[in-house]
């Protein structure tokens, strides 16, 4: 298939590309921009390392083809935060030790960030359900949900949602 | 100045690691293997087989000391994404009186590390951990003895605080830095070097946050999935038709011919790489890599049908065997020849999947005629040498370089992809990555493999019992996949004797008869967390439930009569109390609640020996959960698991629980869900959909019961959590339903069928 020009708002910045429109956007993502965060993991949707948000919501990178992405916003694991800037979703998972192998993890914070985005704070059972199709196989569940329920914790403690970084 | 003592003393050191030395060694402790843990081939996984640039009588691991008071400490163990990186750095930290954040852990490297084996069962803070600690030690022994030589007072009088060596009373102080700068020692280390006192201890013992987690939380480069080079080309394989099955004539041997045409439309692709069974596509850019692979036309001959694994204790009983005798003792049979309650059982436990969320992946470079290969094997010098033999090359122009990747859990594909990219590599001259796409991991990964265990068993005395028990464990090392795709290995299965593990039950026995019946591999299969043991011990401690039921006695009561090792009676005693177990029988008046549901408990416990027979024991530990069980569908929920571990000293207690948390969910995956599926080709589960596993709305609450460490030495921890998983839950699917599940997994299907068998039975 012929390349084309595209231009991929990925973490605030234009980034005028020249590729195939049915690439997926996580090779884009990962080849051209040289992002590490959203994670090859299957390739078919199945089990959300490859996460990113899309115009804030949390969509699987590895199917979409790149060519919708124009004019929209892309926000990957590295547009939450930095180490010394962390968004406190990945604060909280840094203080619950959120990760074993962490390849998953990627997925882990986008589908949370976009859960709290439009529902600040989840009950257990909301927070479960969200992250099922998210798959973990070192089985770091239990802090993984710790670190949700500060996440949204700490948003409803301070009264201020954590909107003030929220990626839209 | 670090070159003239390891030139003169290693000459085969490559310039890379020279390098290395030159920039941060001042000061190196050397120290060699015990050699007790130097095992034969056929016991399993060698532990020293592989690659050892980094010599062993010169240097084995050691100790380095910058000019700036930093400390490098190498081990050859790898962080498999278990924290053994951060654990390693509290231990040469506490022991060197230095900040954590101080040390740097250099692991796996072949250039850099000596070669400790692969890091498999749990045993890098038991095993490898010892000698580092060791030479951390004598390292600040010696440092010692230089500043009482520099500052003119006596070593007795001197103190070590945060890297500086003084009197302590405010009088003049030495750095590590400034002790080391100028000068090169290299020593052999000493076995009694005198170790710092654990009550000393600041960074031991502590729940240390893990020094990886922030840059995997914000996108930072740890990943060999993630390492990019200039000019990297991708590459996809095309793997051969008998999926994920590595004996046999087939193996090597079937590959017709391939239509390049196919692929002629994909814009960047650079080459069609065929080599016998071996073919790859490759391509600048991974998209057109991807879509290669999917046209590429090639013509495979129809391999060989597998034989039908659908019923898998009829396929083990017909898999040829070696009996190998582990333990005997009196006479079972003439021991329970009278015995009312003897009975017979027969466990299986299927073929499953490692798992991996990320799929293998490799990175291959040529620079100055030294290759490096990054890879995220667990055994790094192993693979060394297998690249070494697929390329014809001396391995002093390889460099192996272990970086972080998915969670592996034993042997995944991640030293396939390193030597494939090694391959492409050298092949095309040029830097290539290796990526499998997730059909393939699912596919060709070493499954763990399925196992039968038969039981003969019965209580001979007021605590003693009478135990027969054979196992049958058909899985080997599993050779790298291009050394058989080339014909440079036997496509004919290496039997490997590691069915021992755990095999000898821990209760008190007055006769017992325990063989291993070693044989070769049915499919492609390797160590998977556990090993033999988790198998052998869902067999154990289902026994043990089942004989507590026929005497109608309380399941933990009945265990602890045939116990007699202080630490695990305490341990099982101790988790008992915290899950508020009441001693009654199994399965007594089980009504269902008004839900509808069945409810039950169940207990199991063992400590996981492991290594070659008769192997070193981890941690003991016992898990009692409780479970529901819907009649209508079979469903079987865990709800509660509360799960003790005794590993002795524990390095990092947080980093132990998330490990213990881990163990359990992937535990209770394994049991309640996993098997893998064959056809007349192979493996046919392909994707996670085929495969399911364990998902957060079927998360149980965990409790996890710490024993004290008592004093006692560090065991590994973790994957001993894993052991008794098993067998818990089919006792407690027992005292829910009063059906005895005896192969794994317990789907939704399978425990349907058995109720109504059993309700047919009754009527």
């Amino acid at each position: 298939m012929p390349t084309e020009k595209i231009t991929l708002n990925v973490n605030g910045a234009d980034h005028a590309l020249v590729v195939r429109p049915d690439a997926p956007l996580l090779y884009v993502l990962r080849n051209d921009l040289e992002l590490n965060g959203p994670k090859f993991g299957c390739g078919l949707g199945e089990c959300g390392a490859c996460s990113v948000l899309v115009d804030g919501k949390v969509a699987r990178s590895c199917l979409m083809p790149v060519s919708g992405m124009a004019g929209r916003k892309i926000t990957t694991l590295e547009g939450l935060g930095s180490v010394d800037a962390p968004d406190p979703i990945q604060q909280a998972f840094i203080e619950n030790q959120a990760a074993q192998c962490g390849y998953c993890i990627n997925g882990m914070v986008m589908a949370t960030r976009a859960l709290l985005n439009r529902n600040p704070s989840p009950s257990d059972d909301e927070i479960r359900r969200e992250l099922a199709f998210n798959l973990c196989r070192c089985g770091t569940h239990m802090e993984i949900l710790a670190a949700v329920r500060q996440a949204a914790g700490g948003t409803e403690q301070a009264g201020t949602p954590s909107t003030s970084k929220q990626p839209t | 100045m670090m070159d003239k003592p390891m030139t003169a003393a290693a000459p085969t050191v490559p310039n890379s690691r020279r390098a290395f030395l030159k920039g941060t060694g001042c000061l190196l402790v050397s120290f060699a293997l015990p050699l007790s843990v130097r095992r034969a081939m056929a016991a399993g996984p060698a532990m020293d087989a592989g690659s050892q640039l980094v010599s062993k009588n010169q240097v084995d691991s050691f100790i380095a000391i910058t000019a700036e008071g930093k400390v490098v400490a190498c081990n050859g163990h790898v962080d498999l994404g278990t924290g053994i990186r951060t654990a390693f750095s509290q231990i040469v930290a506490d022991e060197l009186y230095v900040p954590l954040e101080r040390v740097s852990m250099v692991l796996g490297d072949t250039d850099r590390t000596p070669n400790q084996g692969p890091t498999i069962a749990s045993a890098s803070v038991q095993s490898s951990a010892v000698p580092m600690r060791r030479a951390a030690a004598q390292a600040r022994q010696f440092l010692i003895q230089q500043a009482s030589r520099k500052l003119g007072i006596p070593a007795g009088a001197l103190t070590v605080s945060d890297g500086v060596v003084s009197d302590g009373n405010g009088g003049p102080g030495l750095t590590y830095g400034e002790l080391v700068a100028g000068e090169a020692f290299s020593m052999e280390l000493s076995e009694d070097a005198p170790l710092k006192d654990p009550e000393e201890y600041v960074l031991v013992g502590k729940p240390v946050p893990r020094v990886d987690i922030p840059a995997k939380l914000t996108g930072g480069l740890i990943y060999v999935h993630d390492m990019r080079v200039p000019g990297m080309l991708h590459a996809r394989i095309v793997r051969p038709p008998y999926r994920g099955r590595d004996g046999g004539e087939m193996v090597g041997n079937s590959f017709e011919s391939v239509d390049k045409d196919s692929v002629a439309h994909i814009d960047t692709l650079i080459d069609v790489v065929t080599i016998k069974d071996f073919v790859a596509v490759v391509a600048e850019r991974e998209e057109d890599a991807i879509s290669a692979a999917r046209a590429l036309k090639v013509s495979w001959k129809t391999p060989p049908p597998l034989q039908d694994l659908s019923n898998l204790a009829e396929a083990l009983r017909g898999n040829p065997d070696k009996v190998r005798p582990l333990e005997h003792k009196g006479d079972v049979d003439a021991a329970l020849k009278d015995v009312p309650g003897a009975l017979r059982a027969t466990y299986v436990w299927p073929y499953q999947m490692h798992g991996s969320i990320g799929p293998s992946c490799g990175l291959a470079d040529w620079k100055d005629d030294l290759l490096t290969v990054w890879t995220g094997s667990q055994n790094p010098h192993n693979l060394h040498s297998d690249i070494a033999g697929l390329l014809g090359l001396p391995e002093e122009s390889i460099r192996v370089v272990r970086m972080e990747a998915a969670g592996c859990y034993g042997r995944n594909c991640a030293d396939d992809a390193a030597a494939e990219a090694a391959l492409l590599a050298q092949h095309l001259g040029r830097p290539v990555r290796v990526q499998l796409m997730r059909e393939e991991e699912h596919g060709w990964e070493p499954k763990g493999t399925a196992q039968l265990m038969e039981v003969f068993g019965g209580v001979t005395g007021p605590n003693t019992l009478a135990y027969k028990f054979t196992t049958r464990y058909p899985s080997n090392g599993s050779p790298v996949l291009p050394l058989l795709m080339l014909g440079k290995q036997s496509n004919v299965p290496v039997v490997f004797e590691m069915g021992d593990r755990t095999a000898i039950p821990q209760y008190r026995c007055s006769d017992t008869s325990i063989d291993a019946l070693d044989m070769a591999p049915m499919v492609r299969a390797s160590w998977i967390r556990g090993v033999a043991a988790l198998p052998n011990v869902f067999a154990h401690e289902s026994f043990i439930d089942e004989l507590a039921a026929a005497e109608k006695a309380d399941p933990v009561e009945f265990r602890l009569r045939f116990m007699e090792d202080e630490r695990p009676i305490a341990l099982v005693k101790a988790v008992a109390e915290r899950a508020q177990w009441a001693p009654r029988p199994a399965h007594q008046n089980n009504e269902p609640k008004e839900n509808g549901l069945l409810h039950g408990r169940g207990f199991s416990q063992h400590r996981y020996v492991h290594g070659a027979f008769p192997g070193v024991g981890a941690s003991w530990c016992a898990w009692a959960v409780e479970v529901e069980v819907d009649p209508k569908t079979g469903y079987v929920r865990v709800r509660k698991a509360v799960v003790g571990q005794d590993c002795g000293m524990m390095i990092n207690p947080a980093g132990v629980t998330h490990q213990l948390h881990g163990n359990v969910i992937q535990a209770i995956s394994r049991t309640l869900k996993e098997s893998v599926s064959f056809d007349e080709n192979g493996v046919v589960d392909l994707e996670w959909g085929a495969y399911p596993i364990l998902t957060f709305p079927e998360v149980p609450d965990i409790d996890v019961v710490l024993m004290p460490a008592q004093g006692n030495p560090p065991l590994g921890a973790g994957e001993s959590a894993s052991v008794p998983g098993a067998a818990a839950i089919a006792n407690a699917i027992f005292d829910a339903t009063g059906i005895r599940l005896r192969e794994a997994p317990f789907t939704p299907e399978r425990v349907k069928a058995a109720l109504s068998a059993h309700r047919e039975g009754e009527t």
